[in-house]
């Protein structure tokens, strides 16, 4: 258990052990792992309720034997636990220059046709219609590395281009990236929440970072505290949450506004659809982008 | 709409995470703001000491959330107990004493994580883990 201060002994190579386990075994085995002396332990999802687990530990550990060791306990787990199911251990050695990838894998990216959502740490020469949005990718969902976030921003910028929208309103903000993009994509009055008060810490360090908190209105709390109507209305949030308020999100929809729901994976568009016509909204139009949709809403 | 990736578990000292192992690997290779996790970490646990368990919850953007639990038993023990490390016999051989009342202060540091509210309870499980790793509780 006790820490070997690597960054001393100039130890920078690591020993990576993998094994992919169903769900149920999941945890027992890092926290097993941990107890063996692992600095540290991941569980990457996989499909069929199957996780990759990842252990790293120092190169002078006897990996041989912590496999042998593993080993008795995973026949122990599959004797206790009914329909485990467990792939074979392998293991590799890993360097520092294998989790220095980080920063090469959040670069810059386009939403929409010219919104560009860069890290900190990455310039971008703006062409004459492009906006730049900076967001450091930390604690709150928005980093622009998910299909739904350019969804939203996609239909955003194509609704601005052809109608007046005074106002929005952005349920469930994370890190603020669709406020701040609606702000720079010309509307005045912008309002964001999220019931998670740290992603309203984030929404406003991005916002201040790009130069808006004083355009936008970001509070921590849930959707019958936002007053009024509103011209537009999106909501990047998971469908369940999506359905549970479309009365009321249909209630703060301004009329003749549009309402941009995404968070909807393909194969529950039609969920999506059904639900909302219930609440007496209709379909306009939609984007997809791999297995995930934005549809856009207005009163029926 | 926070879709989760993955989940990372770790042993980070209080108050200093650094983007070294285990947080670099561990983090790094997923594309996660390894200087972020850091700041956030070491801001939330600067009052506190010791290796803390930590799960990072990985989100399919890369941004992440994490959570801190209190330090492992069995660190709270051997600290309480001035050893480095537990006995391999724990039956036969004995490396160490904490008294009733380390357990119990141990006991309630761990109640968050023992699904209790029971101090009693708490501190017989506390106990039996100090026996198993050859420490005799006096």
């Amino acid at each position: 258990m006790d820490r070997i201060d690597l960054r001393a002994k100039g130890l920078f190579k690591l020993s990576q052990l993998k094994l992919e386990v169903s769900e149920p075994a999941t945890s027992l085995i890092s926290d097993y792992l941990l107890g063996l002396g692992s600095l540290g332990v991941a569980e990457d999802i996989k499909k069929d309720n199957m996780y990759e687990v990842s252990a790293y530990f120092p190169m002078e550990t006897d990996i041989a034997q912590v496999i042998a060791n593993l080993k008795e306990y995973l026949d122990i787990l599959q004797d206790s636990i009914p329909d485990v199911v467990m792939g074979p251990i392998t293991a590799v050695h890993i360097d520092q220059s294998s989790w220095q990838v980080w920063k090469s894998l959040l670069k810059k990216v386009r939403a929409g046709k010219n919104v560009i959502i860069r890290p900190p740490w990455e310039e971008h020469d703006a062409q004459a219609e492009e906006i730049v949005i900076e967001i450091n990718p930390s604690l709150a969902f928005g980093t622009g590395h998910h299909e739904t976030t350019r969804l939203c921003i996609e239909a955003i910028e194509g609704l601005v281009s052809k109608r007046d929208i005074n106002n929005i309103l952005d349920v469930g903000c994370g890190s603020g990236i669709l406020s701040i993009s609606a702000v720079m994509l010309g509307i005045e009055d912008v309002v964001g929440f999220d019931t998670d008060p740290v992603a309203i810490i984030e929404s406003r360090k991005n916002a201040k970072k790009n130069g808006v908190l004083d355009k936008i209105k970001f509070f921590c709390g849930y959707l019958d505290s936002a007053k009024g109507q509103y011209d537009l209305i999106v909501a990047n949030v998971y469908i369940e949450p999506i359905l549970f308020m479309k009365e009321e999100l249909k209630s703060k929809l301004s009329p003749g506004g549009a309402m941009i729901i995404s968070g909807i994976p393909h194969i529950r568009r039609d969920e999506a659809v059904r639900g909302l016509k219930l609440a007496g909204l209709v379909l306009l139009d939609e984007l997809r982008q791999g297995d995930w949709v934005a549809l856009e809403f207005a009163h029926d | 709409m926070k879709k989760i990736d993955g989940y990372i578990k770790l042993l980070v000292e209080a108050g200093k995470a650094t983007p070294s192992p285990p947080v670099g690997p561990a983090l790094g290779q997923r594309g996660v703001n390894i200087m972020e996790f850091c700041k956030a970490f070491n801001a939330q646990t600067a009052k506190t000491e010791g290796l803390l368990p930590v799960t990072v919850t990985v989100y399919a953007d890369r941004s992440f959330s994490f959570e801190v639990r209190t330090p492992p038993v069995s660190y709270l023990l051997k600290k309480a107990a001035k050893i480095d490390k537990g006995s391999s016999e724990a039956l036969k051989v004995k490396v160490g004493k904490v008294t009733k009342a380390q357990v119990e202060e141990i006991a309630k540091t761990k109640l968050p994580d023992l699904n209790t509210n029971d101090i009693d309870a708490a501190s017989n499980i506390i106990a039996g883990t100090a026996r198993s790793m050859g420490i005799e509780v006096v």
